[in-house]
């Protein structure tokens, strides 16, 4: 995987955030149609790096970043670069689940219509988005009732079937399966196991067992720096660092 | 007194509080709908609804309201929706597109200030500005002076009911590769509730206001005809009947300020209702 040229090159990325340097210096490829997994302790930024990859962290209050993303060799920082475009192929779902004020079937169906993709078989994209994030049975005979009424579970899949609607080329995910019970969490991890072959995901998590049963590659994230990153194999089994190693073994963190 | 009791008898203490303000605010509201009623119902009758006045209506004579009724109507309708299409773009801008900067907060330090100013001065300053373009008393004046008294409301109140959209909901609507035009539409979904509350409030404000409408749109006992002809309005019917030495013509000032009452009343029931039936995706 390493002999193809990665879909995201971050190069000395920075961003403080309210003047505290929450990101520093980050370098870091991501492999393409892979999984990599961004792990580290809390509050080490991982949000933070994820938000950076599709530039959301900058609608936030006094936000300042340095440095490249490279999206297929383009920069995505760069000034004439269209925000909309580059949100709308590298998606993300948010840590905290937040449907939109609508239906069932129109948090789905939002993307493909405002993109226009999808004109025709609306239905039957909802249909396969829905099925694909493990909701469609849960909300079959309620596509019209709102989105609030769903539970945080539900909610979590519903974003997460919306993100596919767009059809993105990158699916950045924050802890997607954080409130889920152990069956749709797995569900969940077989969806973004099948997706592989077609999207590069970036996830954050701090199921680091989740790591090893998602990751082909690790980015071991630790005050906001790299600390270390490579094949999952590698990082899991003979981590060059002894902070890894220590952070693996849950004696910090 | 441990700390259990304590904490219970605060709570006792700021409930009767509040029950106690609560209680302050209806028994003042009720006096003062029970006041206007007691004086006022012996004199409304179908006439009073539906004739404007003939001669003599001010000494005690035959006729009616109707026409401050539907001056008032067309008064404060235009006024708001004037008010709002203006308001609109400034308060979606504020929210879609300026972000956090000193600008913004200029805007709204301005607008807070021409909240505050009485409505004589928009009168004055809306007549002053219908002398430079020789514009006589007429409804378009009494629309004009009333969109300046209900802007800064309508605008406030609609940024405010933006400004509680969760942050989150803007980002998982940036996240899906939105333009700010269609996050707007987004804004528009949620907050549509606040925003018809909003644009009720300024319409209670604009029908119930007498001052602007004083110098701008006149007076007439004539049903409102063009929009550059003087017409009537409720809260100065008030006025002039009450002003008269005539009880029966006092009674009938009541009578009309108990029908300002009801039309204001039925706004706030309709609004009630919309808010039902459009809260019903809202994200809370
Ligand atoms: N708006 C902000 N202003 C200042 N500091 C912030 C802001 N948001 C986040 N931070 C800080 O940035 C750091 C990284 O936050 P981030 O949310 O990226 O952490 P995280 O690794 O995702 O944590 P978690 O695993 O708990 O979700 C934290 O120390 C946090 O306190
Ligand atoms: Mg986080």
């Amino acid at each position: 995987m390493h002999n193809i040229a990665p879909h995201l090159s971050i190069r000395n990325l920075n961003v403080w955030l309210d003047a505290q340097h929450v990101l520093k210096d980050i370098a870091a490829d991501i492999p393409r149609r892979c999984i990599t997994a961004i792990v580290g302790p809390s509050g080490c930024g991982k949000t933070t790096l994820l938000r950076s990859l599709n530039r959301l962290v900058e609608l936030g209050p006094n936000v300042r970043i340095t440095g490249k993303v490279l999206f297929d060799d383009t920069d995505i920082y760069h000034p004439g670069m269209d925000v909309a475009e580059v949100r709308t192929r590298i998606g993300l779902l948010a840590q905290k689940p937040f449907p939109l004020p609508m239906s069932i079937y129109d948090n789905v169906a939002y993307g493909p219509r405002i993109h226009g993709t999808a004109r025709t078989g609306l239905d039957q994209t909802v249909h396969s988005c829905l099925q694909a994030a493990q909701l469609w049975d849960e909300v079959a005979d309620r596509l019209k009732a709102p989105a609030t009424e769903l539970s945080a579970g539900q909610q979590q899949r519903l974003c997460l079937a919306r993100a596919l609607a767009v059809k993105p080329d990158i699916l950045l995910c924050d802890e997607s399966t954080s409130a889920l019970d152990p069956i749709s969490a797995r569900g969940i991890e077989d969806l973004l196991l099948t997706l592989k072959t077609d999207y590069t995901i970036v996830l954050v998590t701090h199921d680091l067992d989740q790591a090893r049963r998602l990751a082909d590659y690790v980015i071991f994230l630790w005050l906001g720096e790299v600390i270390e990153q490579g094949p999952a194999a590698d990082l899991f089994e003979n981590p060059a660092q002894d902070f890894t190693r220590a952070y693996l073994e849950r004696e910090i963190g | 007194m441990n700390r259990r009791q304590k904490r219970r008898w605060e709570e006792i203490f700021f409930k009767t509080v509040m029950r106690g303000s609560l209680l302050l605010i209806a028994v003042v509201l009720g006096l003062i709908v029970v006041s206007i009623t007691w004086k006022g119902i012996g004199a409304l009758n179908w006439q009073m609804l539906t004739q404007a006045p003939q001669g003599g209506f001010y000494m005690g004579k035959e006729g009616g309201i109707l026409n401050a009724i539907t001056g008032s109507l067309l008064l404060a309708v235009g006024a708001t929706a004037l008010a709002l299409v203006s308001a609109l773009p400034v308060v979606f801008y504020l929210h879609a597109y300026a972000g956090r900067s000193r600008w913004v907060s200029g805007v709204r330090l301005a607008l807070d200030v021409l909240w505050g100013i009485p409505s004589i001065v928009y009168g004055a300053f809306g007549f002053t500005l219908m002398l430079l373009v020789g514009l006589r008393a007429s409804l378009l004046g009494g629309i004009i002076a009333l969109t300046l008294v209900e802007l800064p409301i309508l605008a406030r109140t609609m940024d405010e009911v933006l400004r509680m959209v969760p942050s989150d909901l803007k980002e998982a609507t940036r996240a899906l590769g939105t333009t700010r035009l269609e996050l707007t539409g987004i804004l528009l979904r949620q907050t549509i509730p606040g925003l018809v509350t909003a644009v009720l409030l300024a319409f209670g404000r604009g029908i119930g206001d007498a001052a602007s409408v004083l110098f701008t749109a006149g007076y007439t006992d004539n049903m409102p005809q063009s929009l550059l002809r003087p017409v009537a309005s409720l809260p100065l019917a008030v006025f002039f009947q009450l002003n008269t030495p005539f009880p029966e013509v006092q009674e009938r000032a009541y009578a009309s300020a108990l029908v300002l009452m009801m039309l204001v009343l039925v706004i706030s029931l309709l609004s009630r209702l919309s808010l039902k039936l459009l809260g019903k995706y809202v994200v809370r």
